[in-house]
């Protein structure tokens, strides 16, 4: 057990320092594509003379803010989930080894992603972007860590929800404990 | 169907939407030793989220989120307090008029609640209604935010089904002012039996013109984004990047906003448009195997059998998306029902634009229904009142809701009338029941 806490604290820091980095690359990728066609705009109808590469550029930061959202997404528990059945179940044992077996889930998922992004990487060098003229690969490389990152994500779920297996009511106090202090930092 | 069946336990079970709609059909695929599928599921994931036409959708979020700070909502209310105020249950009409004008802005159900309701819920109890009713007029007049265009809804649906935005932001109109008038009517009864107050005395005209001046400008937002795609001089995308801009703009110079909130509204926005991305390519992802195992032309085949009487077709339809709806998110609804039941009911002869406007507005009127609608837990946390108590309220206003469910679906000269007037309506030769409809 104190193994697995260890894990968990340090997975925490690391994927704590991801998150921060992570939504200020996206606000900040959000903030430009805006930027960036609201001026596609002038030129196409002020100065009559669109440019060719916004689309591009616009597209590329799109999926980037997705993939560099997806782990912090998922620590943070903002994908939309049906708990109408499983909050019948309320916290108990069978509810954390749920949360923990949907944990392997995703990582299984992340797994396989992983390597369909890498192979997609490989192909990209291939192709290029007409108006940008580079390689797709820079669309493509926010992907495989995307997923890495969340099977890291993934495996901090399972070190916070395991315990919950073998003493639900310590797990439960501690989520709650993890709650308010959320519910106070949002305060503030 | 064995992916369907994957897909539906795991998300009956709590798996996130997005990791069920990739867990099953991937896991149909392995156990079918189909795994070069796997490619294909995951390219199509890919494709989903590189889309020209979903650029649209992040600005009409950041749009939303900057007009969902509390200084503008503030001149919504007061634009339709100065108007409604005075009739008796002012505050009543004054929430659902303002969940209108809030349409425009944000497109969506949960902002509208969440904006409107801190705001109205304390005033109306103050104003003696109870606690319960606020929050119930609050859920109900909400679901106005994605039926009145511009709605991010509606672009998800469009994307998907490759149906025409411009056509379904006008197919839109009718629908959603038909609930929200629908509504102060009901609103207006219930007045008058329950003995609502009134909210302030009749305003002068110089305080109304005021107040129509403060809303005015927040209110071009949606009259530069609808006018454009309308008018055909902007695309979705442009029009959504002006709004933004323009919101931005307005909020920055009325103070509304300042230049250190920038990072909060667009990281809020960034979020929010990330998880909604990738669901879609999720649900492009599913969409591409509902189509693989021809499970559109199964649903229509087993539609078929049981009648093929247009009318009775839509109302087990629209039974069965009531029920989606009181379950699952509108979002994912769409998503993942849109690209099986669409094809579908085309082939029954009911036309894409009809049928994408009745979905949209079930599943959003879902939104407000116990025991999942998102809505209804935004109202119940916002007025500290339970569930239960507010979707005992909501009863009139669900009646309401549903009629007008039932009057799009069987009158699809609601819906169709305004698109094809604009040009935007490409009725197919299958279709000769709505022909009738829109006299065409």
């Amino acid at each position: 057990m104190t193994a697995l806490l260890n894990v968990k604290f340090i997975l925490g820091k690391v994927n704590d320092l991801v998150d921060k980095i992570a939504v200020n690359l996206a606000w900040m990728m959000l903030l430009a594509i805006t930027l960036l066609n609201i001026v596609q705009v002038f030129y196409r109808y002020v100065l009559n003379n669109a440019l060719s590469w916004s689309e591009e550029a616009s597209l590329w930061m799109m999926v980037w803010i997705t993939f560099i959202i997806l782990p912090l997404a998922y620590r943070r528990g903002l994908n939309i989930s049906m708990m109408f059945f499983r909050d019948k179940l309320g916290r108990n044992r069978i509810e954390f080894l749920i949360r923990c077996l949907f944990h392997l889930i995703v990582i299984v998922i992340s797994v396989v992603c992983f390597y369909q992004a890498v192979e997609m990487c490989k192909s990209g060098t291939r192709i290029e972007l007409p108006a940008l003229e580079i390689s797709k690969v820079w669309v493509y490389a926010i992907m495989p860590p995307a997923w890495i990152l969340l099977i890291l994500a993934a495996v901090e779920g399972i070190c916070i929800d395991f315990p919950g297996i073998i003493n639900p009511d310590s797990a439960r106090n501690a989520e709650d404990g993890r709650a308010d202090e959320l519910s106070e930092e949002a305060a503030v | 169907m064995m992916y369907f069946i994957i897909f539906l336990v795991m998300m009956f079970g709590g798996l996130a939407v997005v990791f069920s709609l990739l867990f099953g059909p991937g896991l149909a695929f392995v156990i079918d030793g189909k795994l070069m599928f796997l490619k294909l599921l995951y390219s199509r994931l890919f494709n989903g989220v590189y889309s020209p036409p979903l650029l649209a959708l992040p600005f009409f979020i950041v749009a939303g989120e900057i007009m969902n700070q509390g200084g503008i909502t503030k001149n919504l209310v007061k634009l339709a307090q100065a108007f409604l105020g005075h009739r008796r249950g002012g505050l009543a009409h004054v929430n659902i008029s303002s969940s209108m004008l809030f349409a425009g802005l944000s497109g969506s159900a949960v902002a509208d609640t969440s904006a409107l309701g801190a705001m109205l819920i304390p005033a109306m109890e103050k104003n003696g209604y109870t606690r319960r009713f606020a929050a119930a007029v609050t859920a109900a007049s909400s679901v106005i935010g994605p039926i009145i265009p511009p709605s991010g809804l509606m672009i998800l649906y469009a994307f998907v089904m490759n149906v025409s935005v411009a056509g379904l932001f006008a197919a839109g109109l009718v629908p959603g002012i038909t609930i929200g008038l629908g509504l102060m009517a009901m609103t207006a009864y219930l007045a008058r039996v329950r003995n609502f107050p009134v909210a302030n005395e009749p305003m002068p005209w110089s305080e109304r013109f005021q107040a129509l001046w403060d809303g005015a400008i927040p209110m071009m937002t949606p009259v530069i984004m609808l006018g454009g795609i309308l008018a055909g001089i902007f695309t979705p995308t442009e029009a959504a990047a002006v709004g933004a801009g323009y919101a931005l703009i307005v909020a920055l110079a009325t103070r509304q906003m300042n230049l250190k909130d920038i990072p909060r509204v667009f990281t809020s926005a960034a979020i929010s448009s990330g998880v909604i991305l990738m669901l879609v390519g999720a649900a492009v992802s599913f969409a591409s195997i509902v189509s693989f195992y021809h499970t559109p032309e199964k649903m229509a085949r087993m539609i078929l059998s049981i009648s093929d009487n247009p009318y009775a077709v839509f109302f087990l339809v629209n039974i069965l998306l009531f029920i989606v709806g009181m379950f699952l998110d509108a979002g994912p609804a769409i998503l993942i029902l849109g690209p099986i039941l669409g094809p579908a009911m085309a082939q029954v002869g009911i036309h894409p634009l009809h049928f994408a406007v009745v979905m949209c507005v079930n599943v959003t009127v879902g939104l407000a229904t116990p025991p999942m609608g998102l809505v209804l837990f935004v109202a119940a946390g916002l007025s500290r009142e339970s569930l239960e108590k507010i979707a005992v309220e909501m009863i009139p206003f669900l009646a309401v809701e549903f009629l007008v469910i039932f009057l799009i679906s069987y009158f699809p000269i609601l819906t169709l009338s305004i698109p094809k007037w604009l040009g935007y309506l490409d009725v197919p030769s299958a279709a000769s029941w709505i022909l009738r409809g829109v006299g065409g």
